[in-house]
């Protein structure tokens, strides 16, 4: 799976712009130019899900589609096929069956008491109730977005302050005849979608990973394999990246030094290195696309260069293309000029794609330059970064 | 309007100034100069510059108009490009003063287009063909249109030498000094209609 043309119509800030990548893609502009959009944009094209974008948007999903476009596009062409995604407005008619439906479906999935008839007839009666004001109405309508992609079609709500207010009788009700408990919980339910949606929505071999954060926490830990484990350690050995380690581990880091072993906790490694770890940790041989988002975060430059050697290695051996937003110069400097071996810069003069963006009025402009003329434009590229 | 001409090397950063103070009568304390053969220090070129830029967007100082000299033609075409975007943003209408060495202008533009589409494939940018604004016998003004989505965005004027600026005005390089080209330029500026087709431009 590899992405040769995306193009955006309406997203976020966004007006329209097409890309074409290349194995390795790095997004640089100043604050607000749309680089994160545009991960945004592959990320709900290609992992299309209600759950995650629910999750990632509320309260704000309206503001998905662009303020001065009816609708949002985002069009992703892969080697093999075309992926799109479709955001509009609903029509009122769309949307009022559909919210109450979803609202009674929300509160069934979690609620205690399934088998309470009567309950259920009464929160109907009073949702319908709330449903025949127009203040609720208008502001469902628009709060609300329809999702389209290939054959599917859903719509997805945000519970906006004025919407609850609106519906408070109904809560209250629901607290206290369902879940039985004094303080009105459901408002938080609502909006923490991982309450109501079933686990199944996540998919458990992901071709494409969004990392925001290359931080290591125990939840990711828990989740890695002895052969994963395994994987870092030979890494860390092959590019001598930690001197006379041994053993490589989440627990601690064995040494050995001339005849003296003695260890380190990984906690008490730099935030740096452990970037560079969660990299390799977030990656499988199903991975094919890798998302991130200013990954040179807590990172000395020379952990930087050893970043992009990794990824490099990545994409030539796993076949993963990435995408990268950053604000760091050292980047810049890595990717453009010669700090890499040979085999590495070549590697980039054929698959280094910067993409620079500029704001121009409402308008974003992506302008495309190889490693060739990054280098040429570094100082210029780099004037972006601070700010000029 | 702030505007910035864009020009090819030091012999045209003498023309300019000689043109644009005396015979356009453009006050020369708006005008910032940039020859990047006369900086001192190479390696903090691009700072230099960039301070020019800064100097010209600034609201508080007097300038209004950059005339900055490149290495060639391909150079004026690669910073155009480059600051195509800011250049509109701040409606600088860039104005790049070439020689044509006796070619037509299609090879320039040709060039210009090569790089501008390389670069702005997918941003929805278009150039206009090149319109003749105005011809003397030695030099022509053309102008050239940037639009986003079939909206005039900015303008990119040319001003070219039919052969080049040497030739036309008799300046020998390695032969006369600066000061005797300051002579022989005005000698052309003020026997030529060459201020007209800068008055187009400008």
């Amino acid at each position: 799976m590899k992405i040769n043309e995306i193009e955006i119509l309406g997203f976020k800030g966004i007006p329209h712009l097409t890309i074409h990548p290349k194995q390795i893609n790095i997004l640089v502009g100043k604050n607000n130019t749309g680089k994160t959009s545009i991960l945004e944009a592959i990320n709900s094209t290609l992992e299309l899900s209600m759950y995650g974008m629910q999750l990632k948007y509320e309260p704000h999903l309206s503001n998905l589609i662009n303020v001065n476009k009816k609708e949002s596009k985002v069009v992703v062409k892969l080697e093999n096929e075309t992926k799109y995604l479709l955001l509009k407005s609903p029509e009122l008619k769309e949307i009022i069956p559909e919210f109450k439906k979803q609202l009674i479906d929300k509160i069934k999935a979690i609620s205690p008491r399934r088998n309470n008839k009567a309950g259920w007839e009464k929160t109907e009666e009073l949702l319908d109730k709330a449903l025949s004001k127009n203040d609720l109405i208008s502001e469902i309508e628009r709060e609300s977005i329809r999702v389209e992609s290939g054959n599917k079609v859903f719509y997805i709500f945000s519970y906006t302050d004025l919407i609850l207010k609106e519906i408070e009788p109904l809560l209250e009700y629901i607290n206290k005849t369902i879940f039985r408990v004094s303080r009105n919980v459901f408002p938080i339910l609502l909006r923490q979608p991982r309450f109501i949606y079933p686990q199944t929505e996540e998919k458990s071999k992901k071709t494409l990973t969004f990392i925001t954060d290359l931080a290591i926490n125990e939840r990711l830990i828990s989740t890695l394999t002895k052969s994963k484990i395994n994987e870092i350690e030979n890494y860390l050995n092959d590019r001598k990246i930690l001197e006379n380690l041994e053993r490589f581990d989440f627990d601690k880091l064995l040494f050995k030094n001339n005849e003296n072993e003695y260890e380190i906790p990984f906690s008490f490694m730099g935030d740096g290195f452990k970037s560079l770890i969660g990299l390799i940790t977030r990656t499988s041989n199903e991975t094919k696309i890798i998302l991130i988002e200013e990954p040179e975060n807590h990172m000395h430059p020379i952990y930087i260069k050893e970043l992009i050697r990794q990824i490099i290695d990545f994409s030539i051996s796993k076949d993963i293309q990435f995408f990268i937003t950053t604000h760091n110069s050292d980047v810049l400097d890595v990717v453009s000029t010669d700090m890499l071996e040979p085999k590495y810069q070549d590697y980039l003069s054929k698959e280094l794609n910067i993409i620079r963006l500029e704001c121009l009025d409402d308008d974003i402009i992506a302008q495309e330059l190889n490693r060739e003329e990054a280098l040429e434009e570094l100082e210029e590229l780099k004037l972006d970064l601070r700010g000029r | 309007m702030k505007r910035i001409i864009l020009s090819e090397g030091k012999n045209d950063t003498i023309f300019l100034r000689e043109l644009l103070t005396t015979r356009i009568q453009i006050d020369e304390s708006k005008i910032l100069f940039f020859d990047q053969n006369s900086q001192d220090t190479k390696k903090k070129l691009k700072f230099i510059e960039e301070d020019y830029f800064d100097k010209l967007q600034s609201e508080w100082l007097p300038y209004n108009l950059l005339v900055k000299s490149e290495s060639g033609k391909t150079k004026i075409i690669d910073v155009t490009i480059s600051k195509l975007v800011n250049l509109c943003k701040q409606r600088y209408d860039p104005i790049m003063l070439i020689d044509l060495d006796g070619n037509t202008i299609d090879l320039f533009e040709d060039k210009l287009k090569k790089k501008f589409m390389n670069r702005f494939r997918g941003a929805n940018l278009t150039l206009t063909s090149c319109e003749l604004l105005q011809k003397i016998d030695e030099a022509s003004v053309w102008s050239i249109k940037l639009c986003k989505d079939d909206k005039t965005i900015g303008t990119i004027y040319i001003i070219g030498f039919h052969l080049n600026l040497e030739d036309v005005t008799g300046i020998k390089n390695n032969f006369h000094t600066d000061e005797e080209k300051k002579v022989i330029v005005n000698n052309y500026i003020k026997n030529s209609h060459i201020d007209k087709i800068f008055k187009k431009a400008l």
